[in-house]
C-alpha cells in the first residue's frame, strides 16, 4: 500500500502529468491527470495522505484537466476530460482547482447508483455517523469543516452514500469545499486548517478546499451505522437551537435533495424509510460555529435534552 | 469491423477474459455510445455480470438503474398521454425508443431515451397539440425563426414539455420532413399498426425498421450512431423469427415509401458492424448501381461514425467523417437554398448559447 | 356529488411513523408525497375498492370527533380533489 506522500517530488509530478495519478477515494479510484501547476499544488496539499492504487487496478473515474491548443492558452481557458471526452464547456484558468474538485463530485453524482446518494455532508464520532443534509448555502460545509477540526471524522462533504443492503453509510472522504465568508470563519476557527488553491470568481464566488482527512480513521472504508439526521441552517437572526423535527418531512427534504432517490424507485423508498426510521432527526440553527460544534458534541455524548 | 464494445454486445462471454485495462476501455466505450445499460443487461442475462468483481459490475448495474427508471416513467407518461388522446378518438402511436421499450422489443432492452416520440396524422395535429397543451404540456420558449422553421419545414411540431414532470414529447406527423428528396406518404404508415396494449400502438415491424434506418441515415443523428445500429441489429435478428415474410415485405415496403436508400445503408452497416445475418437476395434487392459505386467512400465515413468517442479507440479522421455526414444528411433533408441559411443561423445561435450557459450537461450541485 | 365514484389509480407504499403527516410513495407515477394523516387515512380506504363520497363519509365518520362531523363532507371533498390532482385517485 503506497501513500501519495511517499512519492518523490519528481515521481509525483511525472505521474500526475503523464499517465495520471490513481487515487483511492472512499469506495472509488479516480485517475487524475494534469500538467497545471495549480492542480499539482492542490493535490499535494489536500491528498498527500491518500492511498495510491496499484498499476492495473480498475479505474472508476478517469479525469483530466488540460489546456490544449493556442486558442485555450490565449483565452486562458482549459477543458475537463472524463473518459477522454469533454462533457462541459471550457473553464476559466482561475477556476481550475475548484473545477477539478467539482468534476470529481460530478463523477459520483452522475454515474454511481449502487448507493442511495444524499446531497449531504457526513461526520462521525465514536463510530456513530451523523448525516448533515443541506441545500447550498445552508452552512453544512462550514459545520463539516469545523467538526473535522474538532476531532470528528469527516465521512463526506458532498455525498452521503447509503448502502441499500445494510443501510450503513459508506465513507467518501474528500476535501471540504468552502465558499466566500466561510473560508475566513474556518481560518479563525482553527489554525490547523490546511487549504488548497483559492479559485476566484466561480459562479459561487471565492472557493477554497480544506484538507479533511485529519482523523486517524479518515481512510478506513468500513461502512458505519447512522444515529442522526441533522439539518444545519446558518442564520444570523434566528435563535440558535438543536430542535427535533418530524421524520416524515425529514424524509421528504432529504429525498428531495438526494441525487438518485427517485431514480432508485422502490429501493430508494425502502432505504430512505429504513434510514429515517432508525435515526433521530434535528434542525440545527446556528450563527456561532463554536456553539454549533458543541451542540453536535452533546448529541453524540447523549447530553442533548438531558 | 469490431472493437471491444461490439464484441461484448454480441458475445458477452468474451468479457470474462478481459483485464482491468480492457474493462476500463469497454466501460468508457459503452458509456459514450449510450449502451451502458444495454450491455449491462446482456451481461446480466448471460451470467457474466455476477462473475465480474463488484467494483466493476456496479458501473453496469448503475447504468441499468437509469434504464429501469425511464421504463417506469414511460409507462406512466404513456397513460397520461393516452388520457388526452383517447377522448379525441386518436390512437397513441409510439416511435423510436418509447416504442421499443413499451413494445417489449429486444431493441428496447437497456435502451435509453431522451424524449418520447409519437406520431399523429397531420389532419389531427392541431387538436392533438391543443389537447396536450390543455393537459399541461407546453412548448419551450423558442425564437420565431426556429418556430417558423419547425412549422414550415419540419416533420414534427416544436417539442412539448410537461412542466410538472419535466418530460419532453415530440409529436411527429411524418417520419421525414417534407423538404427531403424522399417524399413519404405518411398516410400508409397507419395501415399496419400493431396494438401493444389498449389504445397504444407502434408502427409495423417493417415500418419500425425503415423509420429507424431513416432516422439514422437521413437525419444526421450520428452521435448515437452505434446505439441506433444496435437497435437495427436487434430488430433484424428478432423480427424474421415472428414473420416468415419479413424480409420480402421489408424491401417492398421500403420501395413503396421511397426509402430503399436508408434501408440499404442500414442492412449494409448492421451487417458490417454487428454481423447481422441478412439474406443475400434482400441486400441485392436494396442495392442500385450508384449505391454500389459510392459504397467504398460511404463505408469510410460511416465506419468512423460508428466508432465510440473515447481516445483509446480513436481512428484518424473521425471528426472529419462526422462533419461530412452531417452535411450529407442535411443535404438529403433540404434543398440547398434552404440548407445554407439554416446552418448559418444555427452556428450563430450556438455561439450565443455557449457564451451564456455554464455547463452543457449535468446538474449543478453543491 | 355524493354518488360520484373515485378509484385508486396508484399503487403505493406508506411510511407512517405516527406523526401528523405520512409519506406516500406512488410506484406508478414515481412521485413521493407528504400527506396529512387524515388524507392518508382516506387513501387507505381506497386500497381495495372504488368508493362513492357517501360511502366514504359512512366509513370515516366513526373515526372523527362528533364536533367535526358536520364539516366532514367538505373536508373529504377537498382531500379527494387533492388526491386527484396528485394523480393518485381518479374520478370514475
Amino acid at each position: 500500500m503506497a501513500i501519495l506522500s511517499q512519492l518523490s517530488r519528481d515521481e509525483f509530478s511525472t505521474r500526475l502529468s503523464v499517465d495520471g495519478l490513481p487515487l483511492k477515494v472512499g469506495p472509488y479510484i479516480y485517475r487524475v491527470r494534469s500538467k497545471l501547476p495549480t492542480v499539482e499544488e492542490g493535490i499535494r496539499a489536500l491528498y498527500n495522505d491518500f492511498e495510491i492504487a496499484t498499476d492495473g487496478d480498475f479505474i472508476d473515474y478517469d479525469i483530466a484537466l488540460q489546456q490544449k491548443g493556442l486558442r485555450q492558452h490565449i483565452h486562458r481557458q482549459l477543458e475537463f476530460l472524463f473518459d477522454g471526452t469533454t462533457p462541459f464547456n471550457l473553464i476559466p484558468l482561475g477556476q481550475a482547482y475548484a473545477f477539478l474538485e467539482w468534476g470529481m463530485n460530478w463523477c459520483v453524482s452522475i454515474h454511481a447508483n449502487e448507493y442511495l446518494k444524499l446531497h449531504a455532508a457526513a461526520v462521525a464520532r465514536n463510530d456513530s455517523a451523523i448525516i448533515l443534509p443541506g441545500v447550498p448555502g445552508a452552512g453544512k460545509s462550514t459545520l463539516c469543516a469545523a467538526l473535522g477540526l474538532s476531532g470528528w471524522r469527516v465521512l463526506s462533504d458532498e455525498h452521503a452514500l447509503i448502502e441499500p443492503a445494510s443501510g450503513h453509510i459508506v465513507p467518501l472522504c474528500r476535501p471540504v469545499s468552502l465558499k466566500n465568508e466561510s473560508i475566513g470563519v474556518i481560518k479563525s476557527f482553527s489554525r490547523d486548517a490546511c487549504f488548497g488553491p483559492v479559485s476566484e470568481e466561480t459562479h459561487k464566488g471565492r472557493v477554497a478546499h480544506m484538507k479533511a482527512d485529519l482523523h486517524s480513521q479518515s481512510h478506513q472504508r468500513q461502512p458505519l451505522s447512522t444515529t442522526a439526521l441533522v439539518f444545519p441552517r446558518y442564520s444570523p437572526d434566528d435563535p440558535q437551537g438543536l430542535n427535533k423535527r418530524r421524520r416524515t418531512d425529514s424524509f421528504l427534504l432529504a429525498a428531495y435533495h438526494s441525487f438518485n432517490y427517485s431514480l432508485l424507485g422502490d429501493t430508494g423508498f425502502n432505504v430512505m424509510k429504513n434510514l429515517v426510521d432508525q435515526v433521530e432527526c434535528f434542525d440545527l440553527i446556528y450563527r456561532d460555529i463554536d456553539w454549533a460544534v458543541d451542540a453536535m458534541n452533546t448529541l453524540v455524548e447523549g447530553r442533548h435534552g438531558a | 469491423m469490431s472493437f471491444l464494445l461490439t464484441d461484448a454486445l454480441l458475445n458477452p462471454q468474451s468479457v470474462r477474459t478481459l483485464d482491468n485495462t480492457e474493462l476500463n476501455q469497454l466501460l468508457s466505450q459503452a458509456r459514450n455510445a449510450r449502451l451502458l445499460a444495454a450491455l449491462g443487461l446482456r451481461l446480466a442475462d448471460s451470467g457474466v455480470l455476477e462473475s465480474l468483481p463488484y467494483a466493476v459490475s456496479r458501473h453496469w448495474t448503475s447504468g441499468v438503474v437509469i434504464h429501469e427508471k425511464q421504463r417506469r416513467d414511460l409507462h406512466f407518461e404513456c397513460e397520461k398521454i393516452l388520457e388526452v388522446l383517447a377522448p379525441l378518438g386518436e390512437k397513441l402511436v409510439l416511435l423510436k425508443g418509447a416504442a421499443y421499450i413499451l413494445g417489449n422489443l429486444p431493441a428496447g432492452r437497456g435502451r435509453l431515451v431522451t424524449d418520447i416520440d409519437i406520431i399523429t396524422p397531420i389532419t389531427s395535429l392541431v387538436r392533438v397539440e391543443a389537447g396536450l397543451k390543455q393537459a399541461g404540456w407546453s412548448g419551450s420558449p423558442m425564437s420565431d425563426y426556429d418556430e417558423h422553421y419547425y412549422r414550415k419545414w419540419g416533420h414534427e411540431i416544436p417539442p412539448l414539455t410537461n412542466k410538472a414532470r419535466g418530460t419532453t414529447l415530440d409529436v411527429h406527423h411524418n417520419i421525414l420532413p417534407p423538404t427531403s428528396d424522399a417524399h413519404v406518404d405518411a398516410s400508409i404508415l397507419w395501415e399496419n399498426l400493431l396494438e401493444i396494449r389498449a389504445g397504444v400502438y407502434t408502427l409495423s415491424h417493417q415500418d419500425i425498421v425503415i423509420h429507424s434506418a431513416t432516422h439514422l441515415f437521413h437525419e444526421g443523428e450520428f452521435h448515437h450512431g452505434l446505439r441506433d445500429l444496435w437497435d437495427l441489429d436487434r430488430m433484424l435478428r428478432d423480427f424474421p423469427r415472428h414473420d416468415d415474410d419479413f424480409w420480402h415485405s421489408l424491401v417492398s415496403r421500403a420501395q413503396s415509401l421511397g426509402l430503399t436508400g436508408s434501408l440499404y445503408h442500414a442492412l449494409n452497416y448492421s451487417g458490417q458492424v454487428f454481423n447481422t445475418p441478412i439474406p443475400k437476395e434482400v441486400f441485392k434487392s436494396a442495392e442500385t448501381p450508384s449505391r454500389r459505386l459510392r459504397k467504398p467512400i460511404m463505408d469510410f465515413l460511416f465506419k468512423r461514425a460508428f466508432t465510440p468517442d473515447p481516445i483509446q479507440s480513436r481512428i484518424p479522421f473521425r471528426d472529419l467523417a462526422l462533419f461530412a455526414l452531417y452535411i450529407r444528411s442535411h443535404y438529403l433533408r433540404m434543398p440547398l437554398y434552404l440548407l445554407l441559411p439554416h446552418l448559418i443561423r444555427k452556428a450563430w445561435r450556438k455561439r450565443i448559447d455557449t457564451d451564456h450557459s455554464g455547463l452543457r450537461t449535468g446538474k449543478e450541485t453543491g | 356529488m355524493l354518488n360520484m365514484m373515485w378509484r385508486n389509480e396508484s399503487k403505493g407504499r406508506f411510511y407512517d411513523p405516527g406523526e401528523t403527516t405520512v409519506i406516500y410513495y406512488d410506484t406508478r407515477s414515481g412521485d413521493t408525497h407528504l400527506l396529512t394523516a387524515f388524507a392518508a387515512h382516506v387513501l387507505r380506504e381506497f386500497q381495495t375498492e372504488s368508493l362513492s363520497l357517501a360511502s366514504l363519509i359512512t366509513r370515516i365518520a366513526p373515526v372523527v370527533d362528533a364536533g367535526q362531523a358536520t364539516d366532514l363532507q367538505e373536508a373529504l371533498e377537498g382531500v379527494l380533489s387533492e388526491l386527484v390532482a396528485m394523480d393518485i385517485l381518479k374520478q370514475e
